[in-house]
Order: structure tokens, then sequence, then C-alpha cells
């Protein structure tokens, strides 16, 4: 048993979901880069994917649905040291969620962002998601989806996001190395994982998802954003690995409190000299 | 004149000029004082909210510009590199008061400032709020509704919003300063609340009320900070551990041994889901049982006026110069006013100071008559009488002096008058 399990838990995903894989993927990329469980938050939405850390040992902030990335960015705030990653689902991050996507890539914050991508609701039971490819039939979309689906990634990158990457859970080893690769960034990272939905997606099934993924291979270097952006709008097959990567600022080290002083909020405390100093400044001078 | 509040707010130009008398933080407007305020401190009300907040040991806000509660975000912005201050203007109030719970779970202590429309958005964080046990300072100015309403104008419309915004059931606190200095004290006095009793607190003002600028003569700063109450965790924490007053030490993430889950779905001690029903049933008791706590601390109204009198004018927030200054003017001896600095829970003494009154007149800036239906609800109390004003414009004292001597001379107890 290592640090990361939660022994006896009950999981509520189905036999065969691709969320197992995910799982331990990201248990593997924890535990190889020597993370404890007390150095992690995992701030989550509401859905399945979102359900994940609740199946191992972390820090986790179970929120509501769609709002990962604004609890992920106040826990960031209160305390930089903290290795904090928002996890959810496609309809989670894209759909409610999808103006803290845009404006959290804005801000480019030390957070990794893992999305569970299955391209159906699987907690609602089988309604299309904001990622369901056009003709996706489903109990409320009877006509099929008419909605062209959101393209995370190339939103991402016209947003300048420092780091976006695609993974495939059925290969939980690739998957951990670019979590790894996602944590170890500074910076904003975007994982959007592709992920079977054994119950209700019978159309983007395990073997769909292998016919058309391939990844990216050795020689690629992901410095080149238009090259990334012309990657991620191409047709056909979907290029996994990490499209693309840049070192830029992060939000929180240009927040105030951190210009010249390292701690976290929790070990600080009002200076009560600055504050009637302050106060003071009201005074109307005669 | 030199004395507080004989007068009402004093005159002031609220325009920007070049050259101020006061020393403003830089970017601020700030009214030209009247040669009489010398020496003394010139606030808004969004001056003492935002000095309370920083009081309170505020380190962390998160908004999105609304009128009138935008000064605050811009007081705290203003002194954020004095104070060691995160201030990030959210995408929406939705992402605003979901970063500040943030804040406030990993050790910072947030606040989120908005008006109607915006705390609208953020009902369902409120909800976040109390099933996390994850306290929040909310500053909510009011403004008229309903929608956009009068956007640049006053009421004490947005009352019941206040009180029952989220959905679920639990508790928590409303504050509604008076005074300019009140802005002060039940700002500081909201975070005390929210980190105490890990509930949602809240600072309910107006329009009139942050954009009022009075000369006082001083601030009651304190002498030390406020604790910061979180624990270190040992290695077997549980963040919802059952205990007689309903409150579990609240532990943050890498502070200790342990690991703090905290989770918006019903859960366990430990943090996590489930659908017991007993461990709901426990959890409902948990989050309750710190209403009779919030009541026994609740802050009594203020009575101002003749111990003789028998007629009561009830009223809250900003509304309190007005009806005192009426009351003076008046000079009558069988009338006296209560005011309410905290509208919610009601302190149990409040039902006595009541009691003694032969008649009550409800003063609010509402159509409905929201303060008078609370006071129905939670105490049994009808009121005799209301004054009530919604046309966008700050109760003034001669309408307030007038129908208080209307209701006054009307027949004592006799019930529902309008």
């Amino acid at each position: 048993m290592s640090a990361l399990d939660r022994p006896g838990v009950d999981i509520a995903w189905c036999p065969g979901c691709g969320n197992f894989q995910i799982l331990a993927a990201l248990k593997k990329a924890l535990a190889e880069l020597g993370l404890s469980p007390q150095q992690v938050v995992v701030v989550s939405g509401i859905g399945q994917a979102p359900k994940t850390p609740q199946y191992f040992r972390t820090n986790m902030f179970n929120g509501l649905h769609g709002r990962a990335l604004p609890v992920a960015l106040g826990v960031k705030a209160a305390n930089p040291e903290l290795t904090v990653i928002a996890e959810g689902g496609d309809g989670d991050m894209y759909g409610e969620g999808g103006n803290h996507f845009l404006h959290t890539i804005r801000r480019n914050p030390d957070i990794t962002h893992l999305v569970h991508n299955n391209m159906v609701y699987g907690l609602t039971k089988g309604q299309a998601s904001p990622t369901s490819p056009v003709g996706f039939k489903t109990p409320v979309q009877v006509d099929g989806v008419s909605s062209e689906p959101v393209n995370p990634l190339a939103v991402a990158l016209a947003q300048h996001a420092s780091l976006v990457a695609r993974a495939f859970s059925g290969d939980p080893d690739r998957t951990a190395e670019v979590i790894k690769r996602a944590i170890l960034h500074k910076g904003y990272a975007l994982v959007d994982i592709l992920q079977p939905c054994v119950t209700f997606n019978k159309v983007n099934t395990f073997k769909w998802f292998r016919e058309n993924s391939y990844y990216l291979d050795d020689s690629y270097r992901p410095t080149d954003r238009a090259e990334a952006f012309r990657l991620a709008t191409a047709s056909g097959k979907m290029a996994l690995g990490v499209l693309f990567a840049e070192q830029r600022p992060t939000w929180e080290q240009q927040l105030a409190p951190y210009r010249d002083d390292p701690r976290p909020l929790h070990e600080r405390s009002v200076d009560t000299a600055r504050l009637a100093g302050a106060v003071e400044r009201l005074r109307v001078v005669g | 004149m030199r004395q507080s509040f004989h007068l009402s707010p004093r005159a002031v130009n609220i325009l920007p000029r070049a050259r101020q008398a006061a020393r403003p933080a830089p970017g601020l407007p700030r009214p030209v004082p009247h040669p009489s305020a010398a020496g003394r401190l010139l606030a808004s009300g969004a001056d003492t909210v935002t000095l309370g907040a920083i009081a309170g040991g505020c380190n962390f806000i998160a908004s999105y510009p609304m009128s009138p509660s935008t000064p605050v975000l811009t007081g705290l912005a203003q002194r954020s590199h004095e104070f060691g201050i995160v201030v990030e203007q959210a995408e929406d109030e939705i992402a605003a008061i979901n970063m500040a719970l943030g804040a406030w779970y990993a050790g910072g202590r947030a606040m989120v400032t908005t008006s109607g429309g915006g705390f609208a958005l953020m009902g369902e964080g409120v909800s976040l709020a109390a099933c996390t046990e994850t306290p929040i300072v909310i500053h909510l100015a009011q403004r008229p509704g309903p929608a956009t309403g009068l956007p640049t104008r006053t009421e004490q419309g947005d009352l019941n919003l206040a009180l029952h915004a989220g959905h679920g059931e639990f508790p928590r606190a409303i504050y509604a300063p008076g005074t300019i200095e009140e802005g002060f004290t039940l700002t500081r006095r909201a975070f005390e609340t929210a980190d105490r009793w890990q509930v949602p607190a809240f600072v309910l003002t107006d329009q009139y009320f942050i954009d009022s600028y009075y000369d006082i003569a001083r601030l009651p700063l304190p002498a030390r900070p406020l604790p910061n109450r979180i624990a270190r965790t040992s290695a077997d924490y549980r963040r919802y551990a059952l205990t007689r007053d309903g409150l579990s030490p609240r532990g943050i993430p890498g502070l200790g041994e342990g690991t703090v889950a905290v989770d918006s779905d019903e859960h366990t001690e430990e943090g996590y889901i489930t659908e017991s029903s007993h461990v709901r049933r426990s959890m409902v008791h948990k989050r309750l049982a710190r209403l009779a706590r919030l009541r026994a601390e609740a802050l009594r109204p203020r009575r101002v006026g003749p111990p003789s009198a028998d007629t009561l004018a009830l009223c809250w927030g900003s509304t309190f110069h007005a009806v005192r200054e009426a009351l003076e003017g008046l000079g009558r001896r069988d009338i006296a006013m209560l005011h309410f600095v905290q509208v919610y829970p009601f302190n149990p003494g409040v039902v006595r100071q009541l009691a003694a009154a032969r008649k009550l007149v409800v003063i609010e800036g509402n159509a409905t008559g929201q303060f008078a239906r609370l006071l129905r609800a939670e105490l049994g109390v009808d009121a005799d009488a209301a004054v009530r004003k919604y046309d966008g414009h700050p109760l003034t004292v001669e309408e307030v002096a007038g129908a208080l001597e209307r209701h006054a001379a009307g027949t004592r107890g006799k019930r529902g008058t309008r």
C-alpha cells in the first residue's frame, strides 16, 4: 500500500470506466514525483471524473459543478507552495465552467488542469457534452447533436496557455508521463485526457479512441504555437502528447503578497501599526 | 459643527479634484472636506468597510465590479501592497466567491464585495460555503432592483436575498452598519464570526451608506489582530469530526500530518461522499447546531431616545442617522428608536426590548417591509405601522419625522396600520 491509497474505498464508477486508468495514472505520476498527499490539493467539481480525489489520499476540495478552477486559483493564491490540480470532466470544465477555463488560462497560474474527456455526460446518464461529435444521438439530442464540439486544445492555444497536452486513458503509463510533465511545468497546464464511457458513449469507444489517435514522435518540439494549433485543429487522428509548452511568469508570483515575501497567507497577520497608519491617512489636514 | 452626527452627512463634493486636502490612497477620488472637519477623520462607508476588512485580517478579495460595491474592491486594491492582499478581478461573481472559498480552505482570509445582481450569481457559492463549512465574508451593497433596477441609487431591498440565498438549510450571520464607524467594527466582526463559526457572514450595506462621507473623531483600532482559527492536523485528521457544538477544528492543506478533504456532497466526518441516512442526519444537526451560538452572541439593537417612550421606531442599517435626527427634531418623550446592527439572527434579548413598547413602527428602505416580516417570522412580533421608501433615494429626516408624528398620534396598540 502506498501513502496515496485509501484502503477499502467504495468506487462508484462502472466496471471498465476509463476513470480507473486515469486515477492509476495520476497516482503513479504523484508517486514518481515524490509528492506526498499533504503537499497536493486536488480541486474538483461534479460529475464522474471529479470523484477521482475521493478515491485516493490527498487534500481534496470537491466543490460545485464547473467551479473547480476558481477554487483552485484561491488555493494557489493562499499557499503557492501547494501542488494544485483541478480535475473534472468535459461537461464540468468546458461546459458549466467554460468561462473559468478561458480566464484561468489568461492568468497562467501554476495549476495542472486535468480534464477527463469522454464526449458524453455520465453522471446525468447520457446527454450530449460540449465535446460530443455532431450527429451524436442521446435521449435529449434525439435528432443528434447539431452544435460544433468544443476544441479544448485549440481554445487553450488561442488563449496562449503555457502548456497544452492530450493523453489517452488507455495508456496509463504514457498518461502518467504527460501528467508529470504538466505538474512540473511552472504555469497553467491543460491535459485533455481522452476516455471511453462504457455505458453512455457507444460511438467514441476504447477501440475508436485507439484508432483515432496517435502519439507525437520523440522528434516533436512543443515550442511552435502555430504548429501546435495546426495539430490541434487538424482533421483525422488526434495528436497525443505535449503539443505546446513555454515558460512565462505565473499568476501567483505576481500577486501583491508574494512580491517580496514567500510566506503563505496563513503565516501572516495584519500589522496593526500599519493599519493605524492607514486610518491616519484619512485625517483632514487643517 | 464639530460634534459627530449633529447634522445629516456633511455636504461634500465627491468629484475628483487635482488637489485634495486629505491624503488619499492613490487613484481614488476624494471629497473636499468642509473646513470644520480639520483634524478629524474623513471616511466613507466604503473606507470603513475596507479598513474593517483589513482589521479582520482580510488578505484576499476576489470580485467582479458592480456599483455600488466596487469601492471596497478598489479600496483593498489600493492597499494591497501595504497589507499583502491578494486582489483578483474575477471573470464573474461565480468565480469570485469560489476563489474566496478556495482561499479560506488553504489558509487565507477572504471576502467578496458585490451588489444584488452579482450576489444572485453567488447563491450556489454561499450554499457551498455552508456545506463545506468554509468561512466566507460577503459584503453586499444594496441598490434598487429587480434586475438592473436603479444602478446608482439606494435601497434596502435585498435583505430577503441575503437571508435566503443558497439552497439547503444552514445558518448565517448578517450585519448591517448604521454609523460610518460600524462599517469598520462590523466588517471586522464579520471576519471573526465567519472564522469562528465557519459560516457565511454578511455585511449588508447600500449605495447611500457606501458613498456617504462623514467626519469622525476616530476608528476603534484593535490592539491585536484577530486569531486565525486554523488547526495543525494530525495523521488521522477528520475535517468534519462530530462535536457537541457542531464545530470541528479547521485544518488547512500543508499544515500538519493530515490531509483535508472537504466536499459539497453530503459527507462523512472524514469529508468523503456518503449516502448514509444516519450520517446525513448528524451532518444536518452539526451545521444547524451553531445557530444557537450565533443567536447567543448576536449584537443587540441600540436604543436611542427617552427611557419612558412607549412608541419604538425600529430600523436597521443605513437609516440610523435619518431616524435618530428625526427623533431629536421631534423632541417627543413618547418615541424612541431601536436600531438593528445585526439583522440575523436576533439576540434572544430583543424580545424583551420590543415587549416594553406599546407601539412599533418599522422604518425601512423597501416596498414590502422585509424587515417587518423578518420580525414576525423570527420573533412573532407584529409591527403597528410601517414607513417605507423605495424610490431610489435615502429616507430623509423630514419624511421620517412626519411619518412618526402621524403614527404616534394614532390610536395606541391598534395593529396593522400602514
